[in-house]
């Protein structure tokens, strides 16, 4: 592997690909195999879902509203790299203390890892840490996230990564369940490997949170002759969905044909999903079992190559 | 001149020279013309109508039926099919409030004035083979009343926009062309009754037919069954008769399969008629996981010999009752698992095709649904028959619902609610549940008789509920309303209805108060991204052999297909995308399948949730 202290950001080189870790936006600022590049902008903490009827109708977001600001803004508290188990801080990483890295063995580490510790904008404030592996025996990039929260927030709508990718894919599989299925949704679901073509069109009449796919063993999207894949680490698997829409453009949007053109996928890694819930659409919370508390503490990992 | 507009708002005025209801039979000339499904007795009238549409009545053209009557507002319309999808008026759709809310302050039984007319002309030629013929004219709906004229004259008058309204004319045709008149009113006191959670439409928008009886009819028919305990069945048949000479004299012959038949002598005194009850060692039950149906006929003779009328029916046993507070069908425990379903076409709103009413049956069965609510309202009487072959159990529900004179924002207000305990409404209301029982009593798949949905509780539907229960000995009679007046609950519904109960609220009802089987009439509303914990309802079948499950809200969305303004693209169009005010906007959608029937996500979770219980 060959490694870059830059100014502003840690540049990872291993087989074909390549890797940018930005300091000043806080993450994954680019991945590129080959020509295709795979990432847009630095991953968002994602903490908002579009608002379901039932989340509205029970009042769910506007008590959690506060999450939707949360979802758009962070804060990076600090960063830190471990290479070959050598720890730099944040302050050993930048200019002019990277000077002294120019000929430092560790920019042929055969491991290198990125933590990025980052603080919610709400009050009081959670932490999130997210952090990147890459190693010489390794198969792909490794991300560990995890939610640390406290007490006073209202319940989470999601938790978790939003990665953003620059191009709309034209299919993917999965190794997981069959359907869409949230926790409080996935006792019909069939497990096997399943294949969509083209993105997951909101199959319901006004936008809303759609897509999810609960305890995935791995996921693989294809965009023209390139692909990339997401897999699982923990025998739980991950949560995903793959959506063509952020959720602000889904939640902005009365019908699906007001949403803006399929130019972008937006492909979000959950920790923690909430319930969809389903008693009656004016009161009923989702099951108390399938929210999510915001002063738990919720990680996922997965392995991106 | 004109129409009597009183009867808009008289209570007493339901119908005027209407005939009575009955069973939904269909008679041909002969087998063959049978097995064709195509029967010369009757003409369709469907097709494109001449239509004067005013926005309120005082714009109608009063004297439209009359003879040489022309004017340059005639537009073409489809019937059937509303006037409002067809660009007359304006589509709105609003759930509990009443569609006049905030324009005018009305009170039962006040009519609005803004009260669009449709007034529809039609000619026809009666056909050869039956001019020499009694002639019925046949509305299966038309929202939500109407006055009928033929040839000038005036012929009678309904309401109840979703059952049969039918007129004899046989005394107002004359050779050539016949011109028919109808004058439809989107609004009448039957809105006060017909306040369902849907678009609010006006038109003739269910087929029209014109109909000939033979010298000697079966207007009526009930071949009743009854699955014994012993696995053996009972039947009964009961006629009644119509001719048209007072010197009739014929021979009619009925057979069940191989398993019963009979023969009579008629004459013109024989107007009505019961078999007795015949007793089968040996039947095959009718069951939703094997509907098995029974070849029924009649055949009508005159003293020649001559066939005057077949009619053909499927007729299976079973048997429906509550047994020490627990629903049992065909003497095992049932366990519904049942959707509520509108009838609703993206493209023609509540007008739906043939098509349609099999797709859903398609998609109905395949999520392993065994059972349907016809909410709020009695179907297309096609739906009955599609249930019947494919083994799907019915509540057949009548057409009521008030919650706009009682709900309010969720809020249970009765100060003015209708029917209620006001005895003027009674004779109406009563006239809905004749016509949802005649018409459809001979159909298998009915289990229920539905009183109407969300109508609070009173005299009125006490009354209700005791017709049923007087009328038909082989069903049972459901209303959930009586849960808002507790101390009426010994003297209305078999069961304990509730909608939207938690399952906490079930279980409390079975450690506290378990008098009757529990029924969820309406429950996982699938809103949008919905039906999570399910799974919850379905183990209450193994902890409390009360519960007999329940029917989500509901089948499909309703939406219109619509073309954006902008784009041009055609999109699902919800409340409020017509710019109707109120509305209650996107709460019109809480299908497990789209408005276009595709199948919505949670389809998958209902069709293992729901095939754990198909033993």
């Amino acid at each position: 592997m060959e490694i870059v202290f830059g100014d502003l950001s840690l540049g990872v080189r291993k087989g074909g690909a390549e890797y940018i870790f930005a300091y000043n936006t806080g993450g994954l600022e680019s991945l590129r195999k080959g020509r295709r590049e795979f990432v847009f902008r630095r991953p968002d903490l994602a903490f908002w879902r579009a608002t379901t009827d039932n989340d509205r109708g029970c009042g769910f977001s506007a008590r959690s509203s506060v999450w939707m600001g949360a979802d758009r803004f962070f804060k990076v508290e600090n960063y830190s790299v471990t290479a070959d188990g050598t720890l730099l801080r944040w302050d050993e990483l930048i200019a002019p203390a990277n000077n002294s890295l120019i000929d430092s063995p560790l920019r042929k580490a055969s491991s290198v890892s990125i933590r990025f510790a980052y603080s919610t904008v709400t009050k009081p404030e959670a932490e999130v840490f997210v952090t990147y592996s890459l190693s010489e025996e390794g198969s792909g990039l490794r991300v560990d996230y995890e939610y640390r929260g406290t007490e006073g927030l209202p319940g989470l709508p999601v938790c978790g990564l939003r990665f953003t990718l620059p191009f709309p894919v034209d299919s993917f599989d999965w190794e997981g369940l069959s359907g869409e299925t949230y926790p409080d949704r996935m006792w019909g679901a069939q497990e096997g490997v399943f294949h969509h073509e083209g993105a997951e069109i909101c199959p319901y009449v006004m936008p809303q949170e759609y897509g999810m796919h609960m305890r995935t063993r791995r996921l693989t999207m294809h965009v023209r002759k390139d692909s990339l894949s997401v897999s699982a680490v923990t025998d739980e698997g991950f949560n995903f969905s793959l959506l063509p829409n952020s959720p602000h453009e889904l939640e902005n949007a009365w019908h699906n044909i007001e949403l803006p053109a399929y130019r972008r996928s937006y492909l979000t890694i959950a920790a923690a999903v909430r319930g969809v819930g389903g008693i009656d659409s004016w009161g009923s919370d989702v099951g108390e079992r399938w929210q999510i508390d915001a002063a738990g503490t919720y990680r996922t990992s997965f392995v991106i190559e | 001149m004109g129409s009597d507009l009183s009867y808009l708002s008289d209570l007493n005025v339901f119908q005027v020279g209407r005939r009575a209801a009955h069973s939904d039979h269909i008679h041909y000339r002969s087998k063959e013309e049978a097995e064709s499904r195509k029967s010369s007795f009757y003409l369709s009238l469907d097709g494109k109508w001449d239509l004067i549409w005013s926005p309120d009545p005082s714009k109608r053209e009063e004297e439209f039926y009359l003879d040489g009557f022309s004017s340059r507002r005639i537009r073409k319309v489809r019937v059937p099919g509303h006037v409002e999808t067809q660009g007359f008026g304006q589509i709105q759709y609003i759930n509990t409030m009443y569609p006049w809310e905030g324009r005018e302050m009305l009170r039962p039984p006040m009519v609005s004035t803004d009260n669009p007319v449709s007034q529809y002309i039609k000619t026809f030629e009666v056909p050869e083979s039956m001019k020499t013929e009694r002639l019925i004219l046949r509305f299966e709906g038309v929202e939500t009343a109407f006055y009928l004229y033929l040839n000038g004259r005036f012929v009678g008058y309904s309401e109840d926009s979703f059952t049969p309204s039918e007129f004899e004319v046989t005394d107002f045709v004359r050779e050539g062309e016949n011109r028919l008149c109808v004058e439809v009113y989107k609004r009448s006191k039957a809105s006060w009754v017909e306040d369902q959670d849907f678009f609010r439409f006006s038109g003739i928008f269910r087929p029209v037919y014109l109909y000939a009886l033979p010298s000697c009819h079966v207007d009526d028919m009930w071949a009743k069954t009854d699955l014994r305990r012993d696995e053996g069945g009972d039947f009964e048949l009961r006629l009644k008769l119509s001719y048209s000479k007072p010197d009739f004299k014929g021979r009619l012959a009925y057979r069940l399969g191989s398993l019963v038949s009979g023969e009579l002598e008629l004459d013109s005194n024989l107007t009505s008629w019961e078999s007795g009850t015949y007793s089968i060692p040996l039947v095959k039950q009718y069951h939703y996981k094997a509907p098995n149906l029974y070849d029924f006929e009649i055949s009508v003779y005159d003293s020649e010999g001559k066939l005057l009328e077949y009619i053909p029916y499927r007729i299976g046993f079973k048997h429906i009752e509550v047994e020490n507070e627990i629903l049992m069908y065909n003497y095992h425990r049932l366990t519904i698992c049942g959707v509520n379903r509108h009838e609703w076409s993206a493209k023609g709103g509540r007008a739906i095709s043939l098509d349609e009413m099999k797709k859903d049956i398609e998609i109905i069965k395949g999520a392993n649904i065994n059972s349907v609510r016809t909410c709020h309202y009695p179907d297309r009487v096609e739906w009955y028959y599609l249930c019947d072959e494919a083994g799907i159990l019915l509540m057949s529900e009548t057409n009521m619902e008030s919650h706009g004179s009682w709900q309010k924002d969720g809020a249970v207000e009765p100060s003015w609610n209708v029917p209620g305990d006001n005895e003027e409404w009674e004779p109406m209301m009563l006239d809905r549940c004749i016509s949802n029982f005649e018409t459809f009593k001979n159909h298998t798949s009915i289990i229920f008789w539905s009183v109407g949905n969300e109508s609070y509780c009173g005299s009125v539907i006490k009354a209700m509920y005791d017709y049923f229960k007087s009328a038909d000995n082989t069903r049972l009679v459901h209303y959930e309303g009586v849960f808002h007046r507790p101390e009426m609950k010994k003297c209305v519904s078999d069961v304990e209805s509730q909608m939207y109960a938690p399952p906490e609220r079930i279980i409390s009802y079975f450690k506290k108060e378990w008098r009757k089987p529990f029924l969820v009439c309406e429950y996982m509303h699938c809103m949008g991204n919905s039906l999570g914990g399910f799974k919850d309802y379905d183990d209450l079948f193994d902890e409390y052999l009360g519960y007999a499950g329940g029917y989500i809200w509901d089948y499909i969305d309703q939406a219109l297909l619509k073309k954006d303004e902008v784009t041009g693209e055609l999109y699902l169009a919800y409340g409020g995308d017509n710019g109707e005010k109120r509305t209650d906007y996107e709460f019109s959608c809480n299908g497990i399948v789209d408005a276009l029937r595709r199948e919505k996500p949670a389809v998958q979770e209902v069709r293992a949730v729901y095939g754990n219980r198909l033993w």
